[in-house]
């Protein structure tokens, strides 16, 4: 997640590279919402910040076969498109989330 | 009969996964594209809680995106999902809702550059290499159940086109005459299932690679327009090769017109579905047929359209077979040994038609020594009469001319050319005589070397550039 000012079109890339790594970074075991990222990322900074990079970030992990979405429903029945890292083996057992 | 049975059950089981394979594929792709049968049951927008700031918002993140329908939908309603959560987070903070719409939106950033964003990060080099592997595969599983289609689609024509023209004949109205051995229909019916595989195939492409690189159908079409104009377009015109005849010819000549339309025409509506019955009938009537082809391949040892050659001994022609049409007999007195020419060959109709004029093996000297005083040896092809060998035989005297014309190679125990009378129009029947001119400058016939019947058999560009 950026949290410096609006960066110019030029440094759109590196942005994006950055805000790709942390997210997954931030995803680890578990199948997390956008907003939950979200909440993660910024338990750090108190600064809530620059959100506009989440979401391309998060396709783009997607569209490069690193993460998987699908849409799940929460208690309330409220649907919520959740994210998790593509793995080539199961997790062994007793480790499931 | 004799089948290799290994062969066939590897057939029909690679045929039959090629098949599955590329009909699943191309449901994939449309589910992607069409929201009404898409992966994922997305959030309403009733549920996702938009107002006028959000909707307007999320308006222009979709408008900016020119995805498939099914991904406008899910990112549309993933980042409600987020408004919603965030706006939320910042009532709870103490905002108003206003106040916390406003931040929210303005976290996101801008609803262009978003959009923009998103779209790059749908459109991967990855998801592309994906999109045109999958259209060139589903084509090719488009290609066979539309050549299917349009089998069954020219054979309910051919039965229309039976009925109206009975209907017709009953009524006394003059029909031509195509008396052509089946050739125009054989080459509109072929042209019709290429024409249908070919439209299919192409529209399965766009389709499928639009699906699979998250792209709108219609910004890929152009490439698939093109390359399918340019494949199945060599192919119709110069691949694909068989009987012709001018409608036929007709046919191919629109396949690549029939492609570009293909590609664009109503691109965006849904492919119809293909269930798995239909799948099952493709599958067995493709099994089905390989089964009697393997068969009457088997039972067969002949193939293509080779010539039927009638071998004639000039000694001994019972009735007047017109060749003085062509020049006067040789002075016996000219050729040593006398009349030593006997009947010819003939080769496959696709390789050209062999003429052999074989010398009599106890010739007393060596064709080249015979043939000294005589120059311009040639075979003259003349339209013959076997189309109705009990009615006449022959050369047909209504002409005054060959129709076809080779020069002779002279050898010490043969004379031979090679016509390609399946490179002719309207060859039809057809007797070849040798000629020669002689000490005394005149053109005399020196032997005849039978004749034979034969249909045209190339591409299309060989007919329209065929010399009769």
């Amino acid at each position: 997640m950026t949290t410096a000012g609006r960066p110019n079109g030029g440094d759109d890339d590196a942005l994006l590279s950055r805000e790709r790594h942390n997210v997954f970074e931030i995803l680890g075991d578990d199948a997390l919402s956008g907003p939950a990222i979200l909440r993660r990322m910024t338990v750090r900074p108190t600064e809530p910040g620059d959100q506009r990079l989440l979401y391309p970030a998060l396709h783009s992990l997607e569209a490069g076969f690193k993460i998987r979405a699908e849409w799940r429903s929460d208690a309330d029945g409220a649907r919520h498109r959740v994210y998790r890292k593509r793995r080539l083996l199961p997790k062994p057992w007793g480790r499931q989330s | 009969m004799r089948i290799d049975w290994l062969f066939g059950v590897a057939y029909i089981v690679g045929f039959g996964a090629f098949l599955i394979a590329a009909v699943s594929l191309v449901r994939r792709g449309e589910r992607r594209l069409d929201p009404g049968t898409g992966p994922t049951r997305t959030p309403s927008a009733a549920q996702s809680g938009d107002d006028d700031a959000t909707s307007a918002y999320l308006d222009r993140v979709t408008a900016e995106l020119r995805l498939p329908a099914v991904d406008v939908a899910e990112v549309r309603a993933e980042l409600a999902d987020h408004l919603q959560d965030s706006i939320a987070s910042l009532e709870a903070e103490g905002l108003d809702r206003e106040r916390a719409t406003r931040e929210a939106l303005a976290r996101l950033g801008s609803a262009d550059e978003l959009g923009r964003h998103l779209r790059q990060a749908h459109q991967s080099t990855r998801r592309l290499l994906a999109g045109v592997g999958g259209g060139v595969f589903a084509a090719g599983g488009g290609f066979v159940l539309g050549y299917l289609g349009g089998i069954l689609l020219a054979l309910l024509l051919a039965m229309v086109v039976f009925v109206i023209t009975s209907v017709l004949a009953r009524l006394g109205v003059p029909l031509p005459d195509l008396n052509d051995n089946g050739d125009t229909l054989n080459s509109v019916l072929l042209g019709i299932s290429v024409a249908a595989a070919a439209a299919l195939a192409t529209r399965y492409a766009v389709r499928t690679s639009a699906g699979l690189s998250r792209r709108a159908p219609r910004s890929i079409a152009i490439f698939w327009a093109a390359a399918g104009a340019v494949g199945f377009g060599w192919y119709s015109i110069f691949g694909m090769r068989g009987a012709q005849s001018w409608p036929g010819v007709l046919v191919d000549l629109c396949i690549p017109v029939g492609v570009i339309a293909a590609a664009f025409v109503r691109i965006e509506r849904p492919m119809p579905h293909v269930g798995r019955w239909a799948v099952a009938i493709v599958l067995i009537s493709v099994v089905g047929v390989s089964l009697l082809g393997f068969a009457f391949s088997e039972a067969s040892v002949s193939g293509g359209t080779s010539p039927t050659l009638v071998e004639s001994g000039q000694p001994n022609q019972p009735v007047d077979m017109h060749f003085d049409t062509v020049a006067p007999l040789a002075p016996v007195g000219w050729l040593p040994g006398g009349n030593q020419f006997y009947g010819g060959g003939t080769g496959p109709d696709w390789d050209g038609t062999q003429i052999t004029a074989v010398v009599d093996p106890n010739a007393a000297v060596p064709m080249s020594t015979a043939m000294a005083n005589w120059h311009d040896v040639r075979f003259e092809a003349w339209h013959g009469f076997l189309d109705n060998p009990s009615v006449s035989y022959g050369i047909d005297p209504h002409y005054s001319s060959p129709f076809a014309v080779q020069p002779a190679a002279v050898h010490d125990t043969s004379i031979d050319a090679v016509f390609h009378f399946e490179r002719m129009r309207s060859a039809g029947s057809w007797w070849v005589i040798l000629t020669a001119v002689g000490p005394d400058g005149h053109r005399y016939r020196l032997g005849d070397v039978g004749g034979g019947m034969s249909h045209f058999n190339g591409s299309a560009w060989d007919w329209l550039t065929a010399p009769l």
